[in-house]
């Protein structure tokens, strides 16, 4: 008997037929997915950009939105079956918008399939459109041999330069929206005009209240918010500035920034510290020429550059506060770990709590470089 | 009837077994003995008959085969003394001793007059002088026939290293050992193998570093081989080895005279065989299919690269196709999606699955290869531009292949040739994983590596594993496995084979 195990096994593998065997061309890939509601109906709408691969000696991808209708979100994905003939393979998905209204609806019931389909990848990124479908982010024309997709994770791994909105995975939204203290956020797309060709564009914030949009921070506040949050960001400030008399534009480049979220006592109430350090470069003088190699002037113009990135902090957080009622700061959960004897009070009626938490905005800013320049360009007659 | 039959299936028991005869008194009829019954028929004996000088005048004969002797020895030693000098019948006293104590000069002259001892030597170039009246002959040490020259292997060719090879007689073989391995502790054992052939196999080791166990178990199966012919050593290779329905060998083989010394200084044992210069040695453990004896040259930092290199080829050249197919059809998720598209744009359109793409284009390049080895270079060149502009090329642009597969079947034979001591072996292991991975995936491919990793693990050379060394990380035993150590380092032989003899060299010595 021992002798045919083997056999055995081997006859079981091989007449059991291929475990998941699928020839990789017959595969619609996925490269992303805009989600809408069906007007007038429960349905889901699914804008799926699927892969439109030409094959041979000058092989080509093509973009290529195939739109499908169906009672939940599953429904939908597997219906592209019906008008494309292929299934459609999800693991390579790096992008997927859902419109403002389901957004503003709440998007639970999205994410349940996008998290609990084994083909999606928790690291998709996540976006809300701010136009009225989630659908035309995908029908604009990209250029050849690009995918809207794409595009919008090119957009996203090289957002540290350019921080007006803040990236959001699959899991790490998730993480924020169940980790308490904390509230979610999410980017928002916008269609803009590029030389005659309509192109999407990330900018601004949407703000959750546990699943359900409730706000939205335009580009500028959002920038503010990425130097709010401790994460990188480094992005340019631009920043009018007056020195002896003379009145022009200065930008520097932020080349290091680090945030620092502290809880401490303040009387009886609890005191949000925030803490910005800047190390930041001048990158262009426009209109003036301040001789930066002067220590008071040198101070003059950091001076200038934390008052400008605290009063935008401050703005931006009271305006959350104030108007969304949600924190999408994350000073719940710090609060919870540093004072956790007043988290238990605070932490039923947070979101009332929230917007009375005083928040002390502190910028420090060194200025270490001045690019190629050391000094400004001399004019003599 | 059925004796007729037997007597026709065994002709030699019809008649008295040469074994048993001995020579007779008469020199005629020890000749019309050869003529007819020994050598009935074969036309290349030479029986030379000639008489000692006057006045007592003696009737002799030399019997060879020719051309496998040296006639100008023959001459000159045997044949111009005897006929120069006059031999008295008191001188002889009934003994030719005398003839080989004074009158013939040739360096090896045994009397003898059995013919089984007789035949054999004839057969083997030496000649046989008969003097009448007497009814014993002297066996002459005449051998001598052409041979090739030494030459530099052209199966294992060097950069740096000595160039020369061993060559098809072993007695050569054995002095270009010997004059590498200049101690008296180096020992020969001479024995016969194949009742036809009588094929002289040669045991060499290093007295005091070889296990007497390896030794005593090597003796034991060269005695228990029963066959009629060994013409090459791969007849005794194959009937001495461990694990015989293994691919993986158990006994190693070279043509290098350097590579035997390396071997037998590190207590292994090498086995000669006559009309070969392929040699073997035991044991033969894993580590050594990746060693080339120009590691040893070279300095050992670019040598311990050329080992890693070669591991690593190992690995392409067994696994690159099953790991291709693999995630090509069953775990698309793990390919980084450029690469998954460009895979995708240049599937589409072929018309084959992947699975027999692989195997048609491993099997295409397997005939190329075995087509290739045997031919004559000009054909050769032929082949290989049919091989490349049409497997290649051709067969992308019409779309019967996908260009990944060609590249992948590339990347596995070029693979395959930094370790030549593997060619045959890797294209099995490399079938198997393809085919387990078409039914599993990587999960029928790690199956695979597994029961690889059994297989060998569970393997012994004469007693030692054949994974020795692999799994060890005393920097004695890694030395000389996925590195190569200076020699300065070098303090002990292999442990596992020179136990009785360990120290290489004094760590004192070389401070």
């Amino acid at each position: 008997m021992k002798r045919y195990i083997g056999f055995l096994c081997l006859l079981m593998v091989t007449t059991l037929g291929c475990w998941n065997y699928r020839e990789v061309e017959e595969l619609g890939i996925v490269s992303g997915v805009g989600i809408d509601k069906q007007e007038n109906t429960s349905n889901y709408q699914l804008a799926i950009e699927i892969v439109n691969i030409k094959g041979g000696q000058d092989g080509q991808i093509n973009h290529h939105p195939v739109i499908t209708q169906g009672q939940s979100m599953f429904d939908s994905a597997r219906n592209t079956i019906l008008r494309t003939g292929q299934r459609a393979y999800w693991a390579h998905a790096t992008a997927a918008v859902i419109s403002e209204d389901l957004a503003r609806d709440g998007i639970l019931s999205v994410l349940d399939w996008v998290s609990r389909d084994a083909e999606v990848r928790s690291d998709i990124w996540l976006f809300v459109s701010s136009e009225k479908d989630a659908k035309s982010i995908f029908l604009t024309e990209p250029d050849l041999n690009d995918l809207v997709s794409f595009k919008l994770a090119d957009m996203v791994s090289a957002h540290n330069s350019v921080p007006k909105f803040i990236p959001k995975e699959l899991w790490k939204f998730k993480q924020e929206l169940s980790a308490p203290g904390q509230s979610p956020t999410l980017p928002t797309i916008r269609i803009v005009e590029n030389n005659g060709q309509k192109v999407p564009e990330i900018w601004g914030t949407a703000v959750f209240r546990k699943d359900k949009m409730v706000g939205w921070l335009d580009g500028l506040e959002s920038f503010a918010l990425s130097y709010a949050l401790p994460k990188n960001a480094f992005g340019l400030i631009i920043l009018p500035t007056t020195i002896e008399g003379k009145s022009g534009v200065v930008s520097y480049e932020v080349f290091g920034k680090t945030t620092m979220h502290s809880a401490t006592f303040a009387g009886n109430r609890a005191l949000m510290n925030v803490q910005v350090d800047l190390q930041v470069g001048i990158a262009d003088l426009e209109g003036i020429t301040p001789d930066y190699r002067e220590t008071t002037i040198l101070r003059m113009l950091e001076e200038d550059v934390s008052s400008f990135i605290k009063q935008e902090i401050r703005q931006v957080i009271s305006r959350v506060q104030q108007e969304f009622k949600s924190d999408i700061f994350g000073f719940g959960g710090v609060i919870r770990q540093q004072l956790p004897h007043i988290w238990k009070d605070l932490e039923s009626d947070w979101s009332e709590e929230f917007t009375k938490l005083d928040v002390r905005v502190a910028v420090n800013t060194t200025i270490r470089a001045s690019g190629l320049l050391t000094a400004p360009i001399q004019m003599r007659d | 009837m059925r004796k007729i039959i037997k007597a026709l299936l065994n002709p030699r028991k019809a008649k008295l077994s040469p074994d048993k005869q001995v020579l007779r008194g008469s020199l005629d009829r020890n000749i019309s003995l050869f003529k007819k019954e020994i050598f009935a028929g074969d036309d290349t004996v030479v029986y030379r008959l000639f008489s000692t000088n006057n006045p007592n005048s003696l009737r002799c004969a030399v019997i060879f085969i020719d051309q496998m002797i040296d006639r100008e020895s023959l001459m000159k030693h045997v044949i111009r003394p005897l006929m120069k000098k006059s031999i008295d019948a008191t001188q002889l006293a009934g003994s030719i001793d005398y003839i080989v104590d004074s009158v013939i000069t040739i360096d090896g002259a045994n009397v003898e007059n059995s013919l089984g001892k007789i035949v054999p030597n004839i057969l083997q170039g030496e000649s046989l002088l008969l003097i009448d009246g007497y009814s014993t002959g002297v066996i002459l040490n005449t051998r001598g026939w052409a041979m090739r020259a030494v030459e530099e292997p052209q199966s294992e060719s060097v950069v740096r290293g000595p160039r020369e090879g061993f060559t098809e007689g072993i007695m050569l073989n054995l002095t270009l050992l010997r004059r590498k391995l200049k101690t008296p502790k180096l020992r020969f054992h001479l024995t016969k193998l194949g009742q036809q052939t009588k094929t002289t196999v040669a045991i060499a080791y290093i007295d005091g570093l070889a296990s007497p166990e390896i030794l005593k178990e090597l003796n034991r199966r060269l005695n228990n081989t029963q066959i009629d012919g060994v013409l090459e050593s791969g007849y005794i290779e194959e009937m001495i080895k461990d694990s015989p329905l293994s691919p993986f060998k158990t006994v190693g083989h070279t043509e290098r005279p350097d590579i035997i010394a390396g071997k037998l200084l590190e207590g292994r044992i090498a086995i000669f065989c006559d009309g070969t210069p392929f040699v073997l040695t035991v044991p033969f453990i894993f580590q050594e299919l990746f060693q080339a004896n120009e590691d040893y040259y070279k300095n050992f930092l670019l040598a311990s690269f050329d080992r890693i290199v070669r591991y690593m080829a190992f690995f392409i050249t067994t696994s690159t196709p099953a790991i291709y197919l693999s995630l090509i059809t069953y775990h698309q998720e793990m390919v980084p999606t450029p690469l998954l598209l460009s895979i995708s744009a240049a599937r589409d359109g072929v018309p084959f699955p992947t699975v027999f793409e692989v195997i048609a284009m491993g099997l295409v390049f397997e005939i190329l290869r075995e087509g290739g080895i045997r031919l004559p270079t000009p054909i050769g060149q032929a082949l290989s531009i049919v091989g490349a502009i049409v497997l290649g090329d051709a067969a992308a642009t019409a779309q019967l292949v996908s260009a990944p597969m060609i590249i992948v079947i590339a990347l596995t034979a070029i693979s395959s040739f930094a370790i030549p001591q593997m060619l045959g072996l890797t294209v099995i292991i490399r079938l198997i994983f393809v085919i387990i991975a078409s039914f599993l995936g990587l999960y029928g491919y790690i199956f695979a590596v597994i029961g690889l990793v059994l297989q060998l693990t569970s393997m012994r050379s004469f007693g030692i594993p054949y994974m020795a060394n692999m799994g060890s990380l005393h920097p004695q035993d890694v030395k000389d496995t996925m590195i190569r150590a200076p020699w300065w380092v070098m303090y002990w032989r292999p442990k596992f084979l020179a136990n009785r003899n360990m120290v290489r060299q004094r760590k004192e010595a070389n401070r």
